[in-house]
């Protein structure tokens, strides 16, 4: 699509980003079809297509009020969109640059709420004085101990997950010492930055990666094999930290390590042998989140580990789209995510589960609040202690 | 004959009634256009499935050139021998509708002209070849049909069914009266 | 603008989109080209509020775009000077479907893909399948008269349309069906482009899946050998589901995004799609592969989801071959089959005159015809440039008996082509014809049909038959 920034702009490293991406849009249309909010409203300007526009107009004219704000808001950063863009547009980076636009505009009341959230979610103190509230499901067996034979990796333990739901960074733990790693965590204080930056606070967000990058690269250096995310929205995070760096920024070599070095649980898992692990009888359904099958491009992934373990997996219709949690957007759109979590229930339970699991803590959260089946991370049916347990 | 002298035929018409083997049509007037002299294979390759013929074509001539290569008509007619294809498209069926590419028309002015084409896409212009399908030779003289044809193997069943009218409404026949004004101003095709 | 008050005030808020701001996303559709800002789009609910909308259209003479995902590739959606953009795309109901009469009656919204998915559980789908088939509305396959990879078979949306219920520019509802007595106003309304009617509602035709499909794809050396093979084999007397040819650009870039296993180093691709009962399929199948022993590569798909990469890689084809330049232009013209080869050479010619890669990428069972120009908008003189090779191969199809428009649409885009394909007469028919729907010219006027004045300006009336450019050709 043809593109005429300002020449003021054009020249910075921002605009040249956006004139890039915007170019590789051909206006084909073709991701109306998969953006879930275009299906919810059907107008365009709640599509991938009309908020490339949108950003379009702002960056040529400047023009962005706070309707603009608010389609732009709309948006899931499900990426549902480029999964499905023939052309390759890199609409997340798009997104991302058009945030940072609107920030300034934002009405005064919007920029308190967004603050005091990002507060909140990030300061661990805070987060487990909610607990006895909040927390979701418990740690439910004892820790595997074995002595290590094969390699040391670092677990992203997420800044509310260790409250919320820690039996999934438990369990996680325990399969993999019970396959022979050396497991170390983060701390819970340092989180992978992604809070920040959907919620366009990048400045604040930058400080986090850049200290997360130093001291990972540290661990690398001295030997660490990988770095291990539970939680694909942090996973996406991390894989994603070269594009938030200049190529010529010393962090951008470091960042794209870092990136090579991370994976998704089940991206580590599919290379091992699992013939150790259990397995049990459970028609579950899984959902995939969009972190894991349109931000890390790995589709199929874990319906395919969890087939070959022996689960019986219930077809979803629809699953490509997202169950509208989308890390802050449920509390920021609640009406739209909670339609959005009602036909993804709706689409989970059709074939009767006993189980439904996923690969985010947000998903598993979120769709827990509009069903009676229970909802897990699908870490937590290979907890091995437990299965040591019953024998 | 050829096209040039039916030209003349409507332009120096007063109220004209187009026939082909007269074997559809009950003529009721001195005024007739004969379109079965009009007739023979215009163009024919196989290996487009496509077929252009002169209107006063015998269906059984079409079906018998067909044969020799193996193909057939993707429409049913009757009375083979002495239906002529402008006659079959006059009366017009679902199925030959939808076979039509393009025809080569005289519309009541005596204008010569040229809808659709010669090829199975063809979305230039709207799609008078398949509007006139029909039109009991009551809006147009229609010269040369291009159609569609089908290998042997891939031979529709035939049938023909009458024709129906699900739904009437004044909108609809206005809309018909006005295309009748658009191909035949003066009323000269009866 | 008053138009746009009275909008507000008699229908919804937020269906209601006005101001600079909001409009410009709906500037333009699929055809990015042209562009022009509506004074407001109505994203209609029901019909009423489409009789809302023509009724105060008509009171303020302002003319009328119906609009449904914006994916059409000749500008048929682009907004006019002073206009209302109409979107069809809210309504999106799959009202019916009568699985034994094969039928589904659907709202114009409703997506061509939806419709198959629909109905999936009745073991049918709906044929035509337009590559933009996951997001293309219905309305507005029957306003453009799609077609797709499967309509050498199968046929174009006018083929598997039942009926449709329009509404007038007098907001009179009308129903049109195919077996209607007399002329075939339903095959009219088929690729009207938005300027005789209102699609509301359509009742399709569903086919059942056939019991086996069986792609074959088949890499050439040569694009001759490849070009001819697409002839041999309608002459051995096949017709398959599907019959596609991509050259070697078309192929890498296709394969970039998909990775289907496309044979990089061939010069030129074939998909051909068999399907039928068992036993037909298997004859078809041997006689093909004798067919193909002059190819170079040949894979027989051996489960669906190879079968699906494959395709996905043909669907894909057109944006893929956007990664490789900042802009394409997307021709449609059709020829009769048996001079692929020459115009393929032909086309290779213009594009070396022209110095602008050209990229095949085509319906090759139907002669459907879909050169990508590549070019750069912000070069100077490129625009001109992809445009004057286009008018060229453009005139190169009509020159041969073929025609300025496959499935696209003549839009706003063809206009000019359009000159060369008819004469005054013929076009004189046709704006009479939109006299007949709409006397008061407000629905999408000034698309699809050029005035006679464009034509006298560009002097490029219709070639009339005596004349006969590039005599090399053989003819019939």
């Amino acid at each position: 699509m043809q593109t005429k920034l300002p020449k003021a702009l054009a020249n910075t490293a921002h605009g040249k980003k956006a004139a890039d991406i915007l170019s590789s849009c051909v206006h084909c249309g073709f991701c109306l079809a998969t953006c879930p909010t275009y299906q919810l409203t059907g107008n365009e300007l709640d599509s991938p297509r009309g908020r490339i526009y949108l950003i379009k107009s702002a960056l040529e004219d400047n023009q962005f009020s706070p309707s603009s704000i608010k389609h732009l808001d709309r948006c899931l950063t499900c990426r549902s969109c480029e999964t499905t863009c023939p052309s390759g547009v890199k609409y997340s980076e798009l997104v991302g640059i058009g945030r940072e636009l609107i920030e300034n505009k934002r009405p005064i009341w919007q920029k308190v709420a967004r603050y005091g959230l990002r507060q909140f979610l990030s300061k661990p103190a805070l987060v487990n004085l909610t607990k006895p509230f909040t927390q979701h499901s418990a740690i439910q067996s004892p820790v595997i101990e074995r002595l290590a034979t094969k390699g040391r990796v670092l677990l992203l333990t997420g800044c509310v997950q260790p409250t919320l739901t820690p039996n999934t960074n438990h369990t996680t733990k325990n399969v993999l010492t019970t396959l022979g790693y050396q497991v170390e965590q983060t701390s819970q204080q340092s989180c992978c930055g992604a809070l920040d930056h959907h919620t366009s606070a990048s400045t604040t967000a930058l400080i986090k990666i850049k200290d997360n990058l130093d001291k990972w690269l540290a661990l690398i250096e001295s030997g660490l094999e990988m770095i291990i995310s539970t939680a694909s929205g942090c996973g996406v995070m991390v894989k994603d930290y070269p594009t938030l760096f200049e190529t010529d920024d010393a962090y951008y070599q470091k960042a794209i390590t870092i990136s090579k070095h991370t994976k998704d649980i089940a991206e580590f898992l599919v290379e091992q042998d699992l013939s150790s692990l259990p397995k049990k009888k459970v028609k579950i359904a899984y959902h995939a989140p969009c972190t894991l099958q349109h931000g890390q491009k790995l589709p199929n992934l874990v319906e395919g580990l969890l087939t070959k373990l022996g689960y019986e997996l219930t077809p979803i219709t629809d699953s490509h789209l997202c169950c509208g949690s989308a890390g802050t957007y449920s509390i920021f759109e609640p009406s739209t995510s909670k339609q959005l979590r009602d036909n993804k229930v709706e689409n989970l339970t059709q074939s009767q589960p006993e189980l439904i699991v996923t690969s985010n803590i947000g998903c598993q959260l979120h769709i827990s609040k509009g069903t009676g089946i229970p909802v897990k991370h699908w870490i937590e049916l290979l907890d091995c202690s437990a299965a040591l347990m019953e024998v | 004959m050829n096209i040039e002298q039916i030209q003349q035929q409507v332009l120096q018409a007063k109220p004209l009634q187009i026939i082909g083997n007269n074997s559809q049509l009950n003529t009721h007037f001195a005024n007739t256009l004969n379109m079965s002299v009009y007739s023979g294979i215009v163009g024919y390759q196989s290996e487009e499935l496509v077929m252009t013929v002169k209107a006063g074509t015998t269906i059984a001539y079409i079906e018998n050139i067909l044969a020799q290569s193996d193909q057939v008509l993707p429409f049913a007619v009757e009375n083979k021998q002495s239906t002529t294809i402008g006659g079959a498209y006059a009366i017009g069926s679902p199925e030959l509708r939808d076979a039509v590419l393009g025809v080569k028309v005289i519309d009541g002015k005596g204008r010569i002209l040229n809808f659709g084409g010669k090829v199975m896409k063809n979305v230039a212009g709207y799609d008078v070849s398949r509007l006139l399908v029909g039109s009991k030779g009551q809006l147009v003289a229609v010269c040369e049909i291009s159609f569609r044809v089908l290998p042997k193997a891939y031979a529709i069943p035939s049938s023909t069914r009458a024709s129906i009218e699900p739904s009437q409404s004044e909108a609809k026949q206005q809309i018909k009266q006005n295309l009748k004004n658009v191909f035949d101003p003066n009323g000269i095709f009866i | 603008m008053q138009i746009t008050q009275d909008l507000l005030q008699a229908l919804p808020k937020h269906i209601v989109i006005h101001g600079d701001e909001m409009t410009r996303p709906f500037e333009c559709d699929g055809l990015s080209m042209y562009r022009q800002k509506p004074l407001a789009v109505v994203l209609a609910e029901n019909i009423d509020q489409i009789k809302t909308v023509i009724e105060l259209c008509k009171i303020h003479n302002t003319p009328i775009v119906t609009r449904g995902a914006g994916t059409g590739l000749a500008g048929g959606a682009l907004p006019l000077e002073n206009s209302v953009v109409l979107g069809l795309s809210k309504l999106n109901k799959i009202k019916a479907v009568d699985p034994e009469a094969r039928t589904a009656v659907v709202e114009p919204g409703v997506r061509n893909i939806a419709i198959s998915e629909a109905v999936a559980q009745h073991n049918l789908y709906y044929a035509p399948d337009p590559s933009s088939q996951i997001a293309c509305t219905i309305g507005g396959n029957v306003a453009e008269n799609s077609g797709g990879v499967h309509c050498l078979k199968y046929g174009l949306t006018v083929h598997n349309v039942i009926s449709i219920n329009m509404l007038t520019i007098d907001g009179e509802e009308v129903t049109l069906h195919r077996d209607d007595d007399g002329i075939g106003l339903l095959a009219l309304m088929n690729g009207s482009e938005g300027l005789l009617g209102i699609i509301t509602e359509v009742t399709v035709k569903l086919t059942p899946k056939p019991e086996r499909v069986q792609l074959v794809m088949a890499g050439f050396d040569d694009v001759r050998v490849c070009a001819d093979t697409v002839s041999n084999i309608i002459k051995a007397g096949i017709i398959p589901a599907g019959l596609e040819m991509m050259d070697q650009f078309a192929i890498g870039a296709a394969e970039d995004f998909t990775h289907a296993g496309y044979p990089r180093d061939a010069k030129a691709l074939l998909l051909c799609e068999l399907d039928g009962d068992e036993q037909s399929v298997e004859q078809e199948l041997t006689k093909l592969l004798a067919l193909f022993s002059t190819a170079s590569t040949v894979k027989v798909a051996t489960t669906e989801q190879e079968r699906l990469t494959l395709w996905q890689g043909r669907k894909s084809a057109f944006p893929s071959v956007g990664r490789l330049s900042p802009d394409y232009y997307c021709m449609d013209g059709t020829i009769p089959r048996h001079y692929l080869a020459d115009v393929l050479e032909k086309i290779t010619h213009f594009s070396a005159h022209y110095k602008l890669r050209v990229a095949n990428v085509f319906h090759a069972g139907d002669g459907n015809l879909h050169p990508l120009i590549l070019y750069d908008a912000s070069v100077d003189g490129d625009i001109e440039k992809a445009e004057a090779l286009g008018t060229e191969i453009l005139k190169l199809c009509v020159d041969v008996g073929g025609s300025i428009t496959g499935e696209h649409g003549v839009g706003i885009e063809k206009l000019n082509a359009m000159c060369h394909q008819f004469t005054a007469d013929e076009l004189d028919v046709f704006h009479q014809i939109k006299d007949a729907f709409d006397y008061s010219g407000l629905l999408n006027p000034g698309k699809a049909i050029p005035t006679l004045h464009r034509c006298a300006e560009l002097g490029s009336m219709h070639v009339h038959n005596n004349e006969l450019p590039h005599p090399e050709l053989e003819r019939f």
